[in-house]
């Protein structure tokens, strides 16, 4: 089988492996919603309560959260989806287009990690004036910290396509 | 992050390149500490005695020590290569360099595996501890390949704009 080494690729045969692996990257943001959805109501589920116990604040905070969790969910697999399919379908990856999706996806991301992480806050808040006495977890922390620093990752990868998209400008301008 | 109102691209993406370095030096250490506690901890589980051996003190101890070192290492070696990456990031006077692309590549390389390791070891670990992991399919796992995945996408995008930032000077 012919391979080409790495470092000697034409651009043309850089955008192809880049359409393959854009294509790959949607079909899997999409098994990714679909399984997150799943497992959170399967989560849901297993929590509830059997006969004659009485269910836990976080069950019921959780519970309110959830169509909020997946509608989140939905948005920030929405912009990656749209994202990688017009970086599978363009003639390159540096246009404005894209950079403005990135900072959309960034946005998505920030907003979506609150809304995963707020069940986790008001539960901490209701044990905390109501004593509930009921075992809290630093899983608000480890989600907000997470969300904001891919937000902030892909914010910077938006800069950077703006800054590609000027660059593309240019030698559209030039040729 | 404060920018002047009227920063150039250049200078937002380095802005906030330089803070994504700083946030990962910050990560870095503490997952170099937390690795460092984990390792001693499985040692500690496999002898019988020592420091951190009551951290996980019940029968699946050992399973426990062994689930969390794995993510901790994975994540300690992800979070070098960003480190880097971004470190060249915020100190060049372009984005897309090869080094910077081989950079990610990398990454999204550790990830990709490090992701389907998980897929394997998480219902392993589950079936000796199942307090541990998960039986069946391991979203958390697929969620990192899935990351390892979107970073090759961007590691070949900087290597198009290698190309592209070559033909740029090259026509100055």
């Amino acid at each position: 089988m012919k391979t080409v080494d790495v470092n000697e690729r034409t651009l043309e045969q850089e955008k192809k492996y880049l359409k393959q692996t854009s294509a790959i990257v949607r079909i899997e943001s999409v098994c990714f919603t679909l399984a997150l959805m799943m497992l959170m109501v399967q989560e849901m589920v297993s929590a509830a309560p059997g006969d004659g116990e009485s269910a836990s604040v976080l069950f019921w905070i959780k519970l309110i959260f959830l169509p909020l969790q997946a509608v989140a969910a939905i948005i920030v697999s929405n912009f990656a989806i749209a994202l990688f399919k017009e970086i599978e379908t363009g003639d390159t990856p540096f246009r404005y287009s894209i950079a403005d999706k990135l900072k959309g996806l960034s946005n998505a991301i920030l907003g979506g990690s609150i809304i995963f992480a707020a069940p986790y806050l008001v539960s901490y808040l209701v044990n905390a004036f109501t004593e509930t006495g009921e075992p809290q977890t630093n899983a608000c922390a480890v989600i907000m910290l997470g969300g904001l620093f891919l937000g902030v990752l892909f914010k910077a990868l938006s800069y950077i396509f703006s800054y590609g998209s000027k660059l593309q400008q240019e030698s559209d301008e030039t040729l | 992050m404060k920018l002047r109102k009227n920063a150039t691209i250049e200078e937002q993406y380095k802005n906030v390149c330089k803070y994504i370095h700083g946030f990962s030096v910050g990560g870095e250490a503490i997952l170099c500490l937390l690795s460092l506690a984990m390792l001693v901890s499985v040692v500690a589980q496999l002898i019988g005695q020592g420091p951190f051996a009551e951290m996980f003190a019940d029968d699946s101890g050992i399973w426990k020590s062994l689930y969390y070192t794995y993510y901790v290492l994975l994540f300690l070696i992800a979070v070098n290569f960003l480190r880097i990456a971004f470190k060249k990031l915020s100190s060049s006077d372009s984005p897309f360099r090869e080094d910077v692309a081989t950079g990610m590549r990398r990454l999204s390389l550790v990830l990709i595996w490090g992701g389907a390791g998980s897929m394997i070891i998480a219902p392993l670990l589950h079936s000796k501890a199942p307090v541990v992991g998960s039986s069946g399919f391991n979203l958390f796992g697929f969620c990192i390949m899935v990351a390892g995945l979107m970073f090759d996408a961007f590691s070949l995008i900087f290597k198009y704009g290698c190309k592209l930032q070559q033909e740029s000077d090259e026509t100055l």
